[in-house]
């Protein structure tokens, strides 16, 4: 089992949940998060006061997978979140240990 | 005994409280006759294992007496049982059998049993120490045992309560339910109340009526409305609130399996479908369901506030004869400092008085004194006609709007139902609920806290401030943006409907009304463009500023958006979307201000051709009208659109399409090809290497990634249009295109023979001037120099080399002078902002506007 951790373009969210519906995927973590990186901040100088917002706002994805599925969803989520400029994000695959469901005890895949 | 009666007391032995809770539910039992029949069970079950002990009719001065809530009879399913056993010295020898026979079985049947052995003299010396204890003796109810022991406590009791101890009570009582409001009262409960605890619950409830006990001798409700302390439909709404609180505290105990007093999140719709609340009406049964707990909760809240500012009356009373009144004429006094009402006389004579009374306690910042509001709710059917549709009483209505610096003054002008008679259409926001967790508040005081917060945002935002001409029709949108809500559908479109009525009856102008409208209307626009749509986009922002219109309304909307969210939940507001909103509000705002593109005859203009051009494609104009960009719209005729469009589909057998035309001065060429780096440079030396001089051009890139580019040329040689190898300038451009042909070496071959001829005669100084202000989406780059064949395509041979992509560019002359203008974006798709690369690219661009880089 691995997790996919996907940081995107809040705009882009839509989109990515689509086409991982389109996949049979629908269970996902969602976060707003705050990104720092080559894409610049917002600064603006509007009648004379400086408004500085130094970090860009992402959203970040978190999703358990069969091993098996992971370059599918991999492809999905760039496909869908691609503009093709700075700024569109990234994607970690990590690995996983176990994955147990709350309500029932279930371990492993089937808890996924 | 019956036979049916021992056997139901021997269930409260086997079973456990859910079991029994059951059982009693099945006979048909609920609400308040469930909890009395509760303790009669238990009652019973006590009184036999007690005379097991001590034989019934004896004189051994032992009692047993039920406290607190049993001793109410309100047993509820989880109850503590709280029990005295009160006995004299000489008995204390029979004490521990009685606990024995009682107790322990209590305890072996798994409830829960609170228990004190005390004397008389022992009672009163807790009492001293513990509020608590004092409280639960006011529901002391004898149970079995020596009913004078019992009776010289109650006259014991009673006595302790001289004057001075029954103030110290009330005050007690005041102090802790402040106490417990401040617990219990921040926005988690608004979600999932504490039906016990929380404002208006059954606490609230039972501290007024304790309260009127020790205070003013009176033992229930009922006695309540015979003292005056309430009218009778207050009385009647209060008690059935509570009624229906019962029966929902024992549904939920049921449903948690314990002693549990919150309505959590997941128990809500199970208890909302036990007790047949249904969808219907654009409403889930569980939003019906809360819905009547939130009203039960305000009616009670609502009668203990004003019983205790009745009692704060009484106990601070510097002397008899009741407060100071002070009248201030029109019908309007001052009660102790606090803004009253004199009698339904002078109200019914001036009905604007109660909303000058608002006003005043408005500016004041305290609230108005209960009297007042009593009298209000009383006066509410008879002259709720005269109020509405007066602007005297609209014009006080703007001022509470405006100095109303909490929710509070607005919520007890909605408690008292003076705002619904005035806003009938408020009146279906009441207790409205949102069954989701991001929707903490009720409709009706989220839309309170909405105006509220509309305040306090005014000197934290003071230049946005500055923009709006008229802030009393942002506050009326903050109090009526979900007026739409519960009605199914769209609430902001039906919202922006709903005002277009009340607005001319609070007397705003039709200019008003309209933006009253608007901003109801448009009230999630912000919110949803910020978060969800790529404000990078500038078709997209254009798009926003046509919408909005003004910087004002821009405003409005931007301190609307912000207010709400901070009103919705704790969720609903944060640094992450403040960036984003903030970011596209600028963007918006600048585009505001470049008057020229939000132009109407600008807009109308790009409307028409749109139009024109949808009509000329027929079925395929979905597919392509969105890919035209405003500017290329506005430079050509529809005809001449649709042709570009016909030529571009042949893209895919041919790279490039090149189409000369003859226009006697000079010859428009029309390229139709595939965006690509370096592009313009290509084109610009093949031109170049043809000598065609390049006196215009407009280069435009569609969406697609298609671009076409229209450039009116010259012949550096004289050459006639038809000297002139079309062929061969479409066949090298396809080869430059391909990186396959050497345009530099080409190009500084041919153009030695020209020698200092082709140099520019630099009389004036070339200018570079890269900016980014004028548009948030590009860098705009602006050279000025001397007429040159090599100026174009060196300086699109530098960009080129930098990266930069051209998206659109106007390149022609003014006067002497040749201008051209480049909208650009690096390789990143960045705008140039980095000054030290800002720098290195003005450098070379000066460099190539004075001499030739071939």
């Amino acid at each position: 089992m691995k997790k996919i951790e996907a940081i995107i373009k809040p705009f882009k969210l839509d989109d990515v949940k689509e086409a991982l519906n389109e996949i049979g995927i629908k269970g996902m973590t969602i976060s707003e998060v705050k990104g720092h990186g080559r894409q610049k901040g917002h600064k603006e100088i509007y009648r004379g006061a400086e408004y500085v917002v130094d970090f860009i706002p992402k959203v970040k994805l978190e999703i358990i997978v069969d091993a098996e599925m992971v370059e599918q969803v991999v492809e999905k989520i760039r496909e869908a979140a691609n503009t093709g400029k700075i700024g569109d994000g990234k994607i970690f695959v990590l690995p996983v240990d176990d994955v147990i469901r709350v309500r029932t005890g279930e371990r492993g895949k089937e808890a996924i | 005994m019956e036979p049916a009666a021992i056997q139901e007391r021997e269930i409260i032995r086997f079973l456990t409280p859910r079991q029994a809770l059951s059982a009693l539910w099945d006979k048909g039992l609920k609400g308040r006759r469930l909890l009395e029949h509760h303790s009669s069970l238990i009652d019973g079950f006590i009184q036999d294992r007690f005379h097991e002990v001590v034989k019934e009719g004896g004189q051994t001065p032992v009692a047993l007496v039920a406290l607190g809530g049993y001793g109410r009879k309100e047993l509820f399913p989880f109850s503590d049982i709280d029990l005295l056993l009160l006995y004299a010295p000489e008995s204390e020898g029979i004490i521990e059998a009685v606990t024995d026979a009682v107790f322990y079985p209590l305890w072996d049947a798994g409830l829960d049993v609170g228990h004190g052995v005390r004397t008389i003299e022992q009672c009163l010396e807790d009492m001293e120490e513990d509020f608590f204890f004092q409280v639960a003796l006011l529901d002391a109810r004898f149970l079995c045992g020596d009913r004078a022991l019992f009776s010289r406590l109650q006259e014991r009791f009673r006595a302790w309560f001289s004057q001075g101890r029954r103030r110290r009570f009330a005050e007690d009582m005041m102090a802790h339910r402040l106490e417990r409001h401040k617990r219990f009262g921040d926005h988690t409960y608004m979600l999932e109340p504490n039906i016990k605890e929380s404002r208006g619950g059954l606490r609230d409830l039972q501290s007024m009526l304790w309260t009127a006990q020790v205070l003013f001798g009176l033992k229930g409700l009922s006695r309540f409305q015979a003292e005056g302390l309430m009218t009778s439909q207050e009385a009647a709404q209060v008690q059935e609130a509570t009624d229906q609180l019962i029966i929902v505290r024992n549904r939920l105990h049921y449903v948690s399996g314990r002693k549990n007093d919150r309505l959590y999140f997941e128990y809500q719709e199970e208890i909302a479908k036990a007790l047949r609340h249904y969808d219907s009406q654009g409403l889930m049964g569980v939003e019906r369901f809360m819905r009547s707990v939130h009203k039960a909760l305000k009616t009670i809240s609502i009668a203990s506030d004003m019983f205790f500012e009745h009692v704060s009356e009484v106990i601070s009373a510097k002397g008899p004869g009741g407060p100071k009144v002070k009248d201030l004429g029109g019908g309007i006094t001052l009660v102790d400092g606090r803004v009253g009402l004199r009698d339904a006389e002078s109200i019914r004579a001036k009905p604007w008085a109660v909303f000058r009374a608002f006003a005043l306690a408005a500016k004041q910042g305290r609230g108005l004194h209960f009297r007042a509001r009593r009298l209000i709710s009383e006066l509410v059917p008879e002259l709720k006609e005269k109020w509405q549709g007066s602007k005297r009483c609209a014009n006080y209505f703007f001022q509470v709007l405006e100095n109303a610096q909490g929710p509070e003054i607005l919520e007890q002008m909605l408690d008292c139902g003076l705002l619904t008679a005035f806003i009938p259409e408020m009146e279906h926001l009441r207790y409205l609920v949102l069954h989701d967790i991001y929707h903490v508040n009720t409709v009706d005081r989220h839309s309170l806290e909405t105006v509220a917060n509309i305040n306090r945002l005014k000197p934290k935002e003071p230049e946005v401030f500055m923009e709006i001409e008229a802030p009393h029709v942002l506050r009326l949108a903050g109090l009526l943006h979900d007026v739409g809500k519960g009605r199914g559908g769209r609430h902001a479109e039906k919202g922006a409907e709903v005002v277009k009525e009340i607005g001319p009856r609070l007397g705003l102008s039709q200019a008003e009304t309209e933006c009253l409208s608007f901003l109801v209307g448009q009230h999630l626009f912000m919110m949803d463009t910020a978060t969800r749509r790529d404000l990078e986009d500038e078709s997209l922002i254009l798009k926003c500023a046509r919408t909005i219109g003004t910087l004002e309304r821009l405003n409005m909307l931007y301190v609307l958006s912000v207010a709400d969210a901070l009103a919705t939940g704790p969720n609903a507001w944060n640094e992450w979307k403040a960036a984003l909103i903030l970011e596209l509000y600028h963007k918006i705002a600048h585009l505001i201000e470049q008057a020229d593109l939000i132009d109407p005859d600008r807009v109308a203009a790009v409307e028409w051709m749109k139009q024109q051009v949808r009509q000329r494609l027929g079925e395929d104009a979905d597919e392509y009208l969105p890919l035209l960009p405003e500017d290329y719209l506005l430079s050509f005729t529809p005809e001449a659109i649709l042709h570009h469009l016909e030529l571009s589909k042949g893209l895919a057998g041919r790279k490039v399409i090149c189409v000369p035309e003859n226009r006697g001065d000079y010859w428009s060429i029309l390229l139709i090809t595939r965006d690509r780096t370096g592009l313009l440079a290509k084109i610009c030396g093949t031109f170049a290497l043809y000598g065609l001089d390049i006196l215009q051009a407009n280069i435009f890139t569609l969406k697609n990634g298609i671009v076409v580019d229209v450039l009116d040329v010259r012949s550096m040689v004289n050459s006639s249009f038809e000297d002139v190898d079309w062929k061969g300038l479409e066949r090298d451009l396809l080869l430059a295109i391909d990186n396959r042909l050497g345009l530099s070496h080409r190009l500084a071959a041919k153009y030695r023979r020209l020698g200092s001829a082709a140099k520019p005669k630099i009389a004036k100084q070339p200018k570079v001037v890269i900016d980014n202000q004028m548009s948030d989406f590009y860098t705009i780059i602006e050279i000025y120099a001397e007429e040159s064949p090599c100026l174009l395509y060196s300086v699109t041979k530098i960009l080129a080399d930098f990266s930069i992509n051209i998206f659109k560019a106007k390149i022609g002359s003014s006067a002497d002078q040749v201008v051209d203008v480049f909208y650009v974006l690096d390789s990143l798709g960045q705008r140039i902002e980095d000054e030290g690369f800002k720098r290195e690219v003005e450098q070379a661009l000066l460099y190539a506007s004075q001499a030739c880089l071939f």
